[in-house]
């Protein structure tokens, strides 16, 4: 199985194929599975502008140097296979809408690898009008971040 | 409390895991796989993991954890109930090169009974045991400390990955146990049946 960046995979054809796509952490010596595409998943890829910066798979991997505006937005944390969710933190704290919604993202978290703890490849906030509960987080998980994997 | 049936997702079971112990004791290392030149970013170690999601195998089912970290609030004993509220297993963790935190261990398991769930499932680990050199605290010392407790107990390291990923294994497999009998735990009668093959995935990292 050969692993492709986000720019170079077209996830709704190869899911219109049926075939199963998995997202990889792109450390090669960790490559943890960090959440499968689904075609909702896929669906569910939001642009995000003035995005925390992320880390991004076509430079140094020690570099955070992109700001990624591709996001899966994944409303379950339970959906994810491996990830790792950091403390609230002022160092992405910004907020966003979301098109055709009138409520703000407010950034709070970042996302990491679970088993390596590389990162950022994601950040969590919490809706504008939902109450501040870990369970009523939003993740959003950077599509250049990761690697995809298909057989 | 019980297991989140999961009719249809791509998992069997979930479980809310707790790591606990005196600061200084390894309980984050317990976390990372360890892979050689690890990546670990200044800016998260400053930051904190709040908690882990993490997926593995056992007995043929796709069990999900969840990992708490307690990461650093254990100094200020502000642990709270909220923390033990739903816990299914709490990994109680010292540090085989300091005897003191073997000393706390007893207090641990009073606080974690105290506020856990009557069921929840308590593991005796001993950490860095890699560093015979240092070692203030007998393998043996641990052992019957864990009887005593009547708790099950590993020796492990987070630096040489000793018996790291076989704590999560050992304490999934008991919980399961214990909630094979309750329809919650029951298999997944829809969606996807990773026990029957499909992808042929092990585990987390293959």
């Amino acid at each position: 199985m050969t692993s492709h960046t986000y720019s170079n995979i077209d996830l709704a054809a190869v899911l219109s194929e049926k075939k199963p796509v998995l997202t990889r952490c792109s450390f090669q010596k960790c490559n943890a599975r960090i959440i499968p595409v689904t075609e909702t998943l896929q669906k569910n890829i939001v642009e995000i502008k003035e995005a925390p910066k992320m880390m991004s798979t076509a430079t140094d991997a020690n570099e955070v140097v992109k700001s990624s505006a591709s996001f899966f937005q994944i409303g379950d944390v339970w959906d994810f296979d491996n990830i790792g969710v950091s403390r609230p933190t002022e160092e992405v704290a910004g907020k966003f809408s979301l098109e055709d919604s009138e409520t703000f993202i407010n950034i709070e978290r970042v996302l990491v690898c679970s088993e390596c703890d590389r990162g950022p490849i994601g950040f969590a906030g919490l809706s504008s009008t939902d109450l501040n509960d870990v369970k009523n987080l939003k993740y959003f998980l950077s599509c250049n971040s990761v690697l995809y994997q298909s057989s | 409390m019980s297991a989140r049936a999961a009719p249809s997702r791509s998992y069997d079971m979930i479980m809310k895991l707790l790591l606990v112990g005196d600061s200084g004791v390894g309980k984050s290392c317990l976390l990372l796989r360890f892979v050689e030149d690890k990546f670990n970013p200044s800016f998260i170690t400053t930051i904190g993991i709040d908690f882990k999601i993490r997926t593995i195998e056992s007995k043929g089912k796709k069990i999900k954890l969840q990992v708490w970290d307690t990461a650093g609030q254990e100094r200020f004993r502000t642990i709270t109930t909220a923390y033990y509220r739903g816990a299914m297993g709490i990994v109680l963790i010292y540090d085989v090169t300091d005897s003191r935190s073997f000393e706390n261990v007893e207090n641990w398991y009073q606080t974690v009974t105290q506020h856990a769930n009557e069921d929840a499932q308590i593991f005796l680990v001993g950490n860095k045991c890699d560093d015979d050199i240092n070692r203030q605290v007998s393998k043996e010392q641990g052992e019957e400390m864990a009887a005593k407790l009547g708790v099950p107990f590993m020796e492990a390291s987070a630096k040489s990955n000793e018996n790291v990923d076989s704590i999560f294994y050992e304490l999934a497999g008991i919980i399961q146990d214990k909630h094979v009998d309750t329809p919650a735990a029951a298999p997944a009668a829809s969606g996807i049946n990773v026990s029957q093959g499909g992808e042929g995935v092990k585990n987390n990292c293959c």
